[in-house]
């Protein structure tokens, strides 16, 4: 292996996939190129395996998948589910492991492979889905420092998917972005003119992917064995990942022809199974319809009809199911494009992201060739989710003081932003002001996020309704800046935005986690 | 300015009547006299009822012979004065300091003489009908006081006072507290109704009835005598509703929208859905007798709607028909209905990232109800 001075230093991008993830570096003129793994695939499972035999090891990827069947308790699948969930811990060897850590490991096989084939990953930016909240955002950032990369940025997979896009093919008007991956489903809009894209919208779902699909397969098999032997097919963890995978198996099929047939082997005894697409697309039906309503209304957020979009691209794996196609063309009137691989663009994507965010803030670290290729790409992003702060309006029917929501920054502003509002105080003598940031779109306390609370001290001896002036900002690396003044006094909180609830790792955590992470040997 | 608290002005009152106290410390050259007539007032085209009131006699002007203050209390007084009750004001700018106890107050100026005498009646006062708010609906005899203040010091210089009848016909505090409190039993009623919406009465349905009557209704905290009265009340009634007695849910919400203002109704039904939702699973029948008694109640559906989002969890919900939880009603169009679905996956697909892991479940479950709907309504 060359040493670490000789290698390329890349600029790089990364997809975490709920079910794969792959890493993309900038060629020296600024496009993206996709590095394969050790394995030599370009397409790495996100499946972590911690060997039995040998402890020291970590198995991510193929072998993982492999692994998985023998022994299903000592192996890890679709981690990116639960990244940001505080209560999501795996026990392995009488050691906990939370979602960051565990895609940490997938982040450092994608970075170990990468250095197998000569390069040097320096800044890199990871995609993560259109609805990923900050907290899921911080905890695939932090994941990323665990691993040792250099995260420079987030980027969202269907924005990196039509950047590739709008880089490789001429792509003019409103375009719609539709990313059905393995786990998450997200819908962008946005308005593009050859090299120039402005996101006007996104919309999310995270328990809508290709592992559902598998799911609604799984429960057929389970099903149809039962009907025959009236006896369960699985009883033990290992028939489940060994049937998990069949299932997947069999979507991908009938992706392709109009049955698939297998014989499965259960306790009970075995049987031919045959299962057509037309049950499939029963099964799947609801999981349609859901993806239906988030259509429409990432439509009607972008007040747009479907005979309005100029053209849809198709992102991720699931977007090859038949029925996914038939019902976009049924509903916009024309066939979606599958112009490029859609499973790499979001990593190619992300991977010409990190070259714009490099060039936007540390321009002279960008090489010059990288910078001519991407000097023509102009992106225009939103705020993907509303933030507000928590206030005690009085209410107009009942006279009566209510601790509402009330939205500061809304959802979908473009970037970079800044809005400001005046709140007052609410009772005489006031000396304190309990400020808290929240993220959600409702004016019902109990539905957002809290995600930082502060206290303003104020001036004594006051009458009530003094003006406190709340201006949120956003810049185009989506950090928020939360700035609360008491105008008559002056007296002012800065809130430097961090995460400290769920998802939220300190930094000395991080250091710690990294340190223990590189004495890990993952292959 | 000070302003006398109702209690002094009831025994300023009382002592005044009875001939003793206070009346007997004014200067005979203070003889005041007031009278009260009604007026009518046309304001936005609608005719406003109100009473004006005059002064005539004698005032002595304050020692520094600035500016005066009349001020007018007005107490009912027709279950005697003992039981006297004041009149109440809904305008802030009308209460008397802390309370909501009516107290109009006008400046009268600066007294031109040491003792300046109205030969002739003038009117000191013009005061709504719809300012007040007395204790009880129907004829009320009235007691006006009219007081006059030095406006530095608030000294009372002079004072009056006249009764005078008035047919109240909007209903008076006293009746509304009753209403209230009657609403309140009712409550139970329909609590009940809920709880053996499945023809069997949970421990947990019976504790949470008690616990509320007991936090809720006022008599509980009167008395050891009354508390007994009511929990006998209510011992009673589960034995009734053991031994198979109906409760007539018509009747007891056609009475509770008789009584109770729309806030009340929706405390009621809110009080019906923790008691649906207390053994932990909310049955078909529950959820319709809910319905009913929401329909019954004139609380409208969107509200209802709202409600059952907040207070149950659809995960609980053993609801057939899914129109029900999602909001969508048989006289909803296919566009309203699509309308309605996607506003409610809009919301609800914002709160599957929420912290708190119960709202993340009940998210989780409204988003596949909402796609079942569709569905069911619309494809």
């Amino acid at each position: 292996m060359a040493n670490n001075d000789s290698k390329k230093s890349a600029i790089a991008g990364i997809d975490l996939g709920t079910t794969f993830s792959s890493l993309a570096v900038l060629n020296a003129i600024g496009k993206p190129e996709i590095v394969p793994n050790s394995e030599g695939e370009r397409l790495t499972p996100s499946a972590i395996f911690f060997d039995e035999e040998n402890s020291g090891v970590i198995r991510v990827g193929l072998e993982a998948i492999n692994c998985r069947r023998l022994n299903p308790k000592r192996s890890v699948r679709w981690v990116k589910r639960h990244m940001g969930d505080a209560s999501y811990r795996i026990n392995i060897d009488a050691r906990d492991w939370t979602a960051v850590e565990l895609s940490a490991l997938i982040l450092k096989k994608l970075k170990e492979d990468c250095s197998v084939q000569n390069y040097r990953v320096q800044d890199v930016v990871i995609s993560v889905p259109a609805h990923f909240d900050e907290v899921r955002r911080k905890a695939t950032m932090d994941a990323g420092a665990i691993a040792g990369l250099n995260v420079i940025g987030i980027v969202n997979e269907p924005v990196a998917a039509a950047l590739y896009y709008t880089t490789n093919c001429t792509v003019f008007g409103k375009v719609l972005a539709y990313d059905l991956g393995g786990g998450t489903f997200d819908v962008t809009i946005m308005d593009v003119k050859d090299h120039k894209m402005d996101i006007i919208c996104s919309q999310g779902d995270h328990e809508l992917g290709g592992i559902d699909f598998d799911k609604k397969i799984l429960e057929i098999l389970e099903q149809k064995y039962k009907d025959k032997f009236a006896a369960e097919l699985i009883s033990s963890e290992e028939e489940r990942a060994k049937y998990e995978d069949e299932a997947e198996d069999i979507k991908k099929t009938l992706s392709r022809r109009k049955a698939s047939k297998n014989i499965i082997y259960g306790e009970a005894g075995s049987m031919k199974i045959e299962i057509t697409r037309e049950m499939f697309e029963d099964a799947i039906s609801p999981l349609i319809s859901r993806i239906g309503i988030m259509l429409e209304v990432a439509l009607e957020e972008a007040k747009l009809k479907p005979s309005q979009i100029d053209k849809i691209l198709l992102v991720g794996g699931s977007s090859r199911i038949p029925v996914v196609q038939q019902r976009l063309e049924k509903m916009f009137g024309f066939k979606p494009e599958i112009a490029v691989n859609v499973d790499e663009c979001v990593t190619l994507g992300a991977a010409i992201h990190a070259g714009l965010t490099l060039a936007r803030e540390n321009p002279d670290a960008l090489p010059a060739g990288i910078a001519t290729g991407l000097k023509h790409i102009r992106l225009t992003d939103v705020c993907n989710h509303s933030y507000g702060t928590i206030c005690a309006p009085i209410d107009k029917k009942t006279g009566k003081r209510v601790v509402e929501n009330r939205i500061i920054l809304e959802k979908n502003t473009p970037l970079p932003c800044q809005v400001a509002k005046t709140f007052y105080t609410v009772s005489e003598g006031q000396t304190e002001l309990e400020i808290t940031i929240t993220q959600g779109e409702d004016s019902d306390v109990k539905f957002v996020n809290r995600i930082a609370t502060h206290k303003l001290k104020l001036p004594p001896g006051r009458p009530a309704e003094c003006p406190i002036k709340v201006t949120y900002s956003y810049d185009v690396n989506q950090r928020m800046h939360c700035y609360f003044e008491d105008v008559q006094s002056g007296r002012a909180v800065e809130v430097k935005f961090s995460l400290d609830r769920q998802g939220d790792m300190k930094q000395q955590d991080l250091k710690e986690k990294a340190e223990h992470l590189r004495s890990v040997k993952v292959q | 300015m000070q302003v006398e608290g109702f209690e002094q002005l009831k025994s300023w009152i009382w002592g005044k009547l009875k001939g003793t106290g206070l009346f007997e410390h004014h200067r005979p050259e203070n003889q005041l006299d007031c009278s009260v007539s009604p007026a009518a007032e046309n304001h936005q085209q609608k005719q406003k009822d109100g009473f004006v009131v005059k002064i005539k006699g004698s005032i002595r002007a304050p020692k520094d012979r600035r500016h005066t203050v009349a001020q007018i209390v007005i107490t009912d007084v027709t279950d005697g004065i003992s039981k006297a009750k004041p009149a109440h004001s809904s305008l802030e700018r009308w209460q008397m300091n802390d309370s909501s106890v009516f107290c109009y107050s006008t400046e009268l100026g600066r007294l031109p003489k040491a003792v300046t005498k109205l030969a002739d009646w003038i009117t000191v006062a013009k005061i709504n009908a719809d300012w007040l708010t007395l204790p009880r609906r129907g004829k009320r005899d009235l007691l006006l006081v009219v007081s006059i203040l030095a406006g530095k010091s608030g000294e009372k210089i002079a004072s009056t006072y006249c009764n005078f009848i008035y047919e109240n016909s909007a209903l008076g505090y006293v009746d509304l507290q009753e209403n209230i409190e009657h609403a309140k039993i009712l409550a139970i009623t329909l609590a009940f109704a809920v709880a053996i919406a499945d023809n069997d009465l949970a421990d947990c349905e019976l504790e949470l009835i008690k616990s509320w009557a007991q936090t809720n209704i006022a008599a509980f905290n009167e008395s050891n005598r009354s508390k007994r009265r009511l929990e006998k009340a209510l011992n009673r009634t589960v034995s009734l509703l053991n031994q198979g007695r109906q409760i007539d849910i018509p009747s007891v919400c056609s009475e509770i929208v008789r009584i109770a203002v729309q806030e009340q109704r929706r405390d009621i039904l809110q009080l019906c859905m923790y008691v649906a939702k207390a053994t932990g699973t909310v049955t078909e029948g529950k959820f319709n007798t809910l319905s009913d008694i929401a329909e019954r109640l004139e609380i409208d559906k969107g509200q209802f709607f709202a409600m059952t989002e907040r207070f149950l969890p659809p995960d609980i919900c053993q609801v057939k028909d899914i129109g029900l939880l999602v909001g969508i009603t048989s006289d909803m169009t296919k566009d309203q209905a699509r309308e309605r679905l996607n506003k409610q996956y809009r919301k609800w697909s914002s709160r599957v990232t929420n912290f708190d892991p119960e709202i993340r479940r009940q998210a989780a479950s409204m988003l596949k109800y909402i796609a079942k709907a569709r569905r069911e309504y619309i494809e």
